[in-house]
């Protein structure tokens, strides 16, 4: 699987960032701005002189931990939520699924702005806002499978005997329902760097001199006509990174949810 | 003269290790104008299989091979631009499920329409009249009204009857019948039945007709084909199958048929499961069921004994005792 | 308010700003005040400028609607042919090439793309206009040459914001297609006689479309708000360019406004779609 390769590089790349980087990636050095790529700075040098491989390298580990915060923040409100409506039901449901519909209905990315806005544009709010605007997919997928899952014998069984409901839903119906989540989540990843390195490129995300791939790439359409490697080097990380996710979803479905990809045709 | 001859037609698909799984073996039966030939069966025996590689719909990845002759042509092989005018106007079919077999996106009348216009170089208007014609033919009250309806418009009887008005649209001389009526209720099915009877006493075409029932089967048949695990085992006339039947598979099903008026304090069903086409036994694949299962049946598949029945056992009998 | 910080502001002049913007009354109040305005679209004065919110907004939507609709239609227009190819072709190495140019194109970061595009055909050759909507000479062109103008401004901002849409659709027309051609229907018209294609484009695509309607109105919010991506990159003078310079200096009633009409918009979308799909699917009836 050429997803889970690209996926494992990448962590690995990040986790070992200090110990590989050439350089500081705030180190400065305006003797050698702008310089294209060479055998002691192999990305080339940005507007101040500093090393663009260092700071891809370091630009990486917020990707990645922007992915993976951000996921793991809808994935907690996302399966609670579904989980909840999914299992009890009734006006439970409908409150909850109703306010989905609410969510779902303002434009994300405006929803997202505004919080920037009213929160500030930092690492940590941009985590948490992209967390907090990308549960409602996932909440209704949890839904879904837990409706299904509680017509079961067994979870009626366990019912019956009178199990608690929380015993039940994290012991009982929750694993049996998590290869979907694991799937989406992994969807999910890709689209929460996608959507950070978008807002850093716009200013409205991780703020300079923090390195990201997002404002290295602002730096690049600067300086677009001179220097060609900083709108490069960004571009393509990000590109393979969310290819490599989406890769891994991909095959991720095939490998436990065969029902979800195409089978056979007749023709 | 025979109207279809299949000759050692094979249906071939692959399991997961590219080992080829016949699910149709060696089945060869001819046709005559006006007679009807049950094809009998439990699922999976390759029946509808057989149907399907008569109008060359066997699905991909599967093969047919041997030789399937419509009035002295050779369909096998045949390029699907030739297969086209064959089927809906040389051969039709009707397959099982009613409910899901009519397009739900567009009105009766346009699904029979283009039936017609893909086999009659005729005006729309004419096609249309047709059409109409065609749905008086099965009984539809008020089909003029009802020909601008959607099919989820219609109950299950119904739409079965306009599948197979639209399989008689372009006067084909044979029609296969898939296990038409086992969707429905049993006063339907009678209906529907008698109503295809009276259509072939008028019109002298052939039908096949495919069911897992031998009772329905034995009411309109004039020749019977029992088929397991994908050959034929025993074929011949209604009359000796009844009564003569040979093979202990054919008695098996012919003791499972509840009788009216006998009270028995349970049905003789077949002990067992068909097997599946991967993992045929060895030998005579009906021996692990079979009670009068003698040694040879485990070494060695029995060849035709051709009597007045054509069967395939090698110790047969008119009795499973 | 961030007032209380600055020692110059005496506390009458922040009393009275209280009072203008209503804060001096209790919060459920203020609350029922808001959503009582919001309902008749009065969303304040931007911050900036003074104006009427809705009156700026009102400026740029009919840009917004231009690119979006364009976008949409183009989404659709080269999105289903690609999708219906890829299933017709399924496994074969035409369909692969597809799929990957699918995950390709729902992996790229679009304003990368943008920023390639621009360099690329506005900056080497020189090809394609890459910001704003009309160019500096506008006003002095003919009638035509004016509609050309508008046009070739279009091309950039069109395709980009219709790429990764473009991916995601065609890929679901493909599962679609896959998904109806194993119907027992399919099989009847083939079983009828009919040729290939009328099996294929007619009885098949139509019910592969029946799903593809509802993803229209799900698309619209992803677009209405990558507006304000690809509005800023491209300086079109539309809704999303007006929410980044809004957010830029904190603009907040314009926000506000922007964040209300855009939902407005998606609720209109879904609605569209749900007469859509009631209309070609006969078995829905309004």
């Amino acid at each position: 699987m050429i997803g889970a390769g690209i996926v494992i590089v990448l962590i690995l790349l990040s986790l070992t960032a200090p110990v590989l980087s050439p350089y500081d990636p705030q180190a400065q050095d305006l003797s050698l701005r702008l310089q294209p790529p060479s055998a002691s700075h192999w990305l080339g040098t940005d507007e101040y002189g500093r090393d663009v491989l260092s700071r891809m390298l370091y630009g990486g580990r917020i990707s990645l931990s922007v992915g993976f915060v951000a996921v793991g923040i809808s994935l907690l409100i996302g399966i609670m939520l579904g989980a909840i409506a999914g299992y009890f039901g009734g006006w439970v449901d409908q409150l909850i699924m109703r306010t989905v519909d609410v969510v779902l209905c303002i434009p994300t990315l405006f929803l997202i702005l505004m919080l920037i806005v009213f929160l500030g544009p930092n690492l940590f709010n941009i985590m948490v806002i992209i967390g907090l605007t990308s549960w409602t997919e996932l909440s209704r997928l949890v839904r879904a499978e837990f409706l299904s899952l509680r017509q079961r014998d067994y979870i009626q069984a366990a019912r019956a005997l009178g199990v608690p409901d929380f015993i039940i839903i994290f012991k009982h119906i929750l694993p049996n329902a998590l290869a979907p989540v694991f799937i989406s989540a992994t969807f999910g990843i890709a689209g929460a760097i996608l959507l950070e390195s978008g807002l850093s490129f716009l200013g409205l995300g991780v703020q300079p001199p923090t390195p990201s791939w997002g404002n290295i790439l602002t730096t690049g359409k600067d300086y677009i006509t001179q220097a060609w490697w900083l709108t490069l080097s960004p571009g393509i990380s990000i590109f393979l990174t969310v290819l490599g996710y989406n890769l891994l979803g991909d095959g991720l479905r095939d490998v436990l949810d065969p029902r979800l990809s195409g089978g056979e045709e007749h023709a | 003269m025979p109207n279809l001859k299949l000759s050692g037609v094979q249906v071939l698909f692959r399991d997961a290790r590219q080992q080829p799984v016949p699910v149709v073996r060696e089945v060869s039966f001819e046709t005559q104008p006006g007679k009807t030939l049950g094809i009998v069966g439990e699922s999976g025996s390759g029946k509808s299989m057989t149907a399907l590689s008569i109008l060359g719909l066997v699905p991909f990845p599967g093969k047919v091979k041997g030789s399937i002759k419509y009035h002295d042509k050779e369909l096998i092989g045949l390029p699907d631009e030739k297969y086209e005018k064959i089927r809906g106007a040389g051969i039709s079919i009707v397959f099982q499920d009613p409910a899901t077999a009519l397009n739900p996106v567009f009105t009766i009348e346009k699904q029979l329409v283009e039936t017609i216009l893909a086999h009659r170089q005729i005006e729309t208007r004419e096609a249309k009249k047709q059409a109409l014609d065609s749905l008086m033919g099965v009984d539809i009250p008020s089909p003029e009204k009802r020909i601008k309806d959607y099919p989820h418009q219609f109950s299950g009887g119904m739409k079965q009857r306009i599948l197979i008005a639209m399989a008689l649209s372009c006067d084909p001389d044979i029609l296969i019948l898939d296990e038409p009526t086992t969707a429905l209720d049993v006063t339907v099915q009678a209906q529907i039945l008698d109503m295809v009877e009276r259509i072939q006493n008028f019109n002298k075409m052939t039908i096949i007709l495919i069911s897992h029932d031998l009772g329905i089967i034995s009411e309109i048949s004039d020749e019977v084909a029992i088929m397991y695990a994908g050959r034929i085992v025993e074929h011949g006339t209604i009359k000796d199958i009844l009564d003569n039947a040979q093979h202990p598979y054919t008695r098996g099903l012919l003791d499972s048929i509840p009788k009216l008026g006998v009270h028995k304090a349970k049905l003789n069903a077949i002990g067992g499961f068909p097997p599946n086409p991967s993992e045929l036994p060895s030998g005579c694949p009906f021996h692990p069921r079979c009670p009068r299962k003698i040694e040879k049946c485990v070494q060695q598949d029995p060849p035709y004994t051709m009597n007045k029945l054509k069967f395939a056992c090698w110790n047969p009998g008119p009795t499973n005792g | 308010m961030h007032m209380d910080m600055n020692p110059n502001v005496s506390p009458d002049s922040i009393a009275e700003m209280k009072k203008m913007y209503g804060l001096d009354k209790p919060i459920p109040v203020q609350y029922a005040d808001w959503v009582g305005r919001l309902m008749r679209f009065d969303f304040g004065r931007s911050f900036l400028d003074q104006r009427p919110v809705i009156a700026k907004i009102a400026d740029r939507l009919p840009a917004t609607l231009l690119l979006s609709g364009l976008s949409l239609f183009t989404i659709f227009i080269l999105a289903i042919p690609l999708g219906v190819y890829s299933a017709m072709h399924h496994n074969s190495k035409k369909d692969r090439f597809i799929t990957v140019f699918t995950f390709v194109g729902y992996s790229i970061p679009a304003f990368w793309l943008a920023l390639l595009c621009m360099l690329f055909f506005g900056v080497i050759l020189g090809w394609l206009p890459i910001s704003g909507m009309r160019s500096v000479n506008h006003d002095m062109l003919g009638a035509v040459d004016k509609f050309w103008d508008y046009c070739a401004h279009l091309i950039l901002p069109v395709f980009i914001s219709a790429f990764g849409g473009l991916a995601s659709i065609s890929r679901y027309t493909r599962s679609n297609m896959l998904e109806v051609v194993r119907q027992d229907y399919i099989r009847t018209a083939k079983a009828k006689g009919l040729p290939r294609h009328s099996v294929y484009y007619l009885h098949a695509l139509r019910n592969a479309l029946l799903p593809i309607i509802t993803i229209i109105g799900l698309a619209l919010p992803g677009l209405i708000g990558g507006s304000f991506i690809f509005e800023t990159i491209f300086s079109w003078p539309g809704m999303g360019r007006l929410a980044y310079e809004s957010a830029m200096n904190f603009d907040y009633p314009t926000i506000m406004g922007i964040a209300v009409i855009g939902a407005m918009l998606t609720l209109i979308g879904n609605i569209i779609a749900d007469i859509l799909y009631a209309a070609v699917d006969p078995r829905i009836r309004l």
